[in-house]
């Protein structure tokens, strides 16, 4: 077996569970059609999903540099150029949240709800995504039924 | 002196501060970056004065809104929009196409094969890199900044070099009017005399007389063509007629100013082709003593080198060959040669003229561009469009 089919199998168990607990949060955010959770919860999930998505992009490094990889060899391997977009911007959700104070946060609610919606959206268009946590965002991603 | 100069440059800066924003172009396809740049703006001020979000989704977007606000500040872009080369695509139109200088230039990177080589950030003047892994209100904040005080440097510097630019040439055009005026006035006196003592022999003194008045036109002419320049003006199309290219290369190889009479037996024209052309002779005259000027430099201490102007009247452009056996342009260097405030080693620069050239020719419906083989030799071919 290829060094770099050992690459493969060791980090997918990683970012792959990281990607579906991202995924899971995600889901609790936008399953609150009602957009009824308070700041300080919302804050909260988007720092986590924040950490989790650092982590995943931090454990390339670490394969790298522990099979002396050039920086930036598993990160490339893992991800398109796309997907480290999708991955690098959920920091923004988060910028956003830590300079809005409690106030704005009711005021300016459903376009932070609607940023979170189109970060989830693209999340789910990650190619490394588990199936079962795609369908799972999918499902809260599907546009409101008229009835 | 440099004390002055800062209080000039000051002056300017103060005038600045009355335009109400500092406009912000970020370009990227993600809602999260453009909102969460949009809040930090929001927030900031600079010398006085807040900050205005342009938000663009695509290229075609950016295109539009670049080609529309010519006073945007600074642009945060992300290098991979729509594909891996578009950041590299937009920068080009920035730089060459639009031939803005001034705008600043943020990249939004992080992806390994997406770092800019530094050939790359030198050539398009980039300002700084944000990378995505690192982004926080600060950082971006302190790039925004410094990226800012640079644009209102460069724009004051504009702003001062303008208005010397303006006084020197009012100074100009005043003392050629005087010659004019001074050179009609002896051509009258003449014509009396010629009157008073008709054996009186003339014609050569008027004849002197005529060359002077046409050099003291043709420098007024091209005064307020440098204005333009300086200023960003197009020419004035409606002022365009059909015109004989043999003929301008041929006044404009006569009217040159050679420092030196070896330097005229450097040009060889070959004028067999002959073409016409639309468009403003001054301005066209103004091209090639560029080049001469340029071509002639690199040439002073060749006892071989020659300038080979050619004509070529061809099925879908006419051309004109400007070629020169002189140091030749550096293959790195080449790409920029055209873009203003370049002088690359040279001492009496190829810089703004040579952009100005480009803008002259696009102006006529044509174009100017520019090969060489560095150590031998550099051609500049102008294509002009058939006049039917």
């Amino acid at each position: 077996m290829s060094d770099f089919s050992e690459l493969k199998i060791s980090n997918k168990v990683n970012d792959i569970t990281i990607l579906t607990e991202i995924a899971s949060v995600y889901v609790y955010i936008l399953k609150d059609q009602e957009m009824s959770i308070e700041y300080e919860r919302v804050t909260e999930m988007v720092d986590t999903i924040d950490r989790l998505s650092q982590e995943v992009l931090v454990s390339y490094t670490f394969i790298d540099l522990k099979k002396k990889l050039k920086i930036g060899t598993t990160k490339t391997k893992r991800l398109s150029h796309k997907d480290y977009k999708i991955l690098a911007s959920i920091s923004h959700i988060q910028m956003i949240l830590s300079h809005t104070s409690v106030s704005d946060y009711e005021k300016d609610k459903h376009l932070i709800f609607q940023t979170i919606l189109r970060e989830a959206g693209n999340f789910a268009t990650l190619k490394i995504l588990s199936k079962h946590a795609k369908s799972a965002l999918d499902s809260c991603l599907l546009p409101p039924s008229i009835n | 002196m440099k004390h002055e100069v800062s209080e000039v440059i000051t002056d300017v800066e103060q005038t600045k501060i009355d335009d109400q924003y500092w406009k912000v172009l970020v370009v990227d396809d993600r809602f999260s970056v453009q909102k969460a740049t949009g809040l930090l703006l929001k927030k900031m001020s600079y010398a006085g004065r807040g900050f205005k979000i342009l938000e663009s989704y695509t290229i075609n977007e950016t295109k539009q809104i670049l080609m529309s606000n010519d006073d945007i500040a600074l642009i945060i872009l992300d290098v991979h929009l729509e594909g891996d080369d578009v950041g590299l695509l937009l920068l080009n139109f920035i730089r060459t196409e639009l031939q803005n200088e001034n705008t600043r230039v943020i990249l939004r990177t992080g992806y390994p094969t997406s770092f800019p080589e530094k050939s790359i950030t030198k050539k398009y003047h980039i300002d700084g890199c944000l990378f995505e892994e690192e982004t926080s209100f600060s950082k971006l904040e302190f790039e925004i900044i410094g990226a800012i005080q640079t644009y209102r440097k460069m724009l004051s510097i504009n702003e001062y070099l303008e208005r010397f630019a303006g006084s020197v040439a009012f100074e100009m055009k005043n003392s050629l009017n005087m010659f004019g005026l001074n050179f009609s006035a002896i051509k009258n006196e003449l014509f009396h005399q010629k009157i008073k003592y008709p054996n009186t022999t003339t014609d050569s003194i008027v004849n002197i007389i005529n060359r002077g008045l046409h050099f003291s036109n043709r420098s007024e002419m091209i005064v307020d063509l440098m204005l333009k320049n300086i200023k960003n003006e197009s020419i004035n199309k409606s002022d365009f007629k059909v015109i004989n290219m043999g003929r301008v290369v041929s006044q404009a190889f006569e009217d040159f100013a050679y420092t030196n009479i070896d330097r005229k037996e450097k040009v060889e024209l070959d004028l067999k082709q002959d073409f016409e052309f639309l468009g403003d002779e001054n301005s066209l005259v103004y091209v090639l003593f560029n080049l001469f000027k340029n071509a002639l430099f690199y040439l002073v201490n060749k006892p071989d080198g020659k300038i080979q102007i050619r004509l070529e009247n061809g099925d879908d452009w006419n051309k004109l060959y400007f070629k020169d056996n002189g140091i030749g342009i550096p293959e790195d260097e080449l790409i920029g040669v055209f873009e203003g405030y370049r002088s690359f080693s040279f001492t009496e620069g190829r810089g703004l003229g040579l952009a100005f050239c480009k803008r002259i020719m696009r102006d006529f419906g044509g174009d100017v561009t520019c090969q060489s083989d560095y150590g031998e030799w550099t051609q500049f071919v102008l294509a002009f469009p058939k006049v039917s």
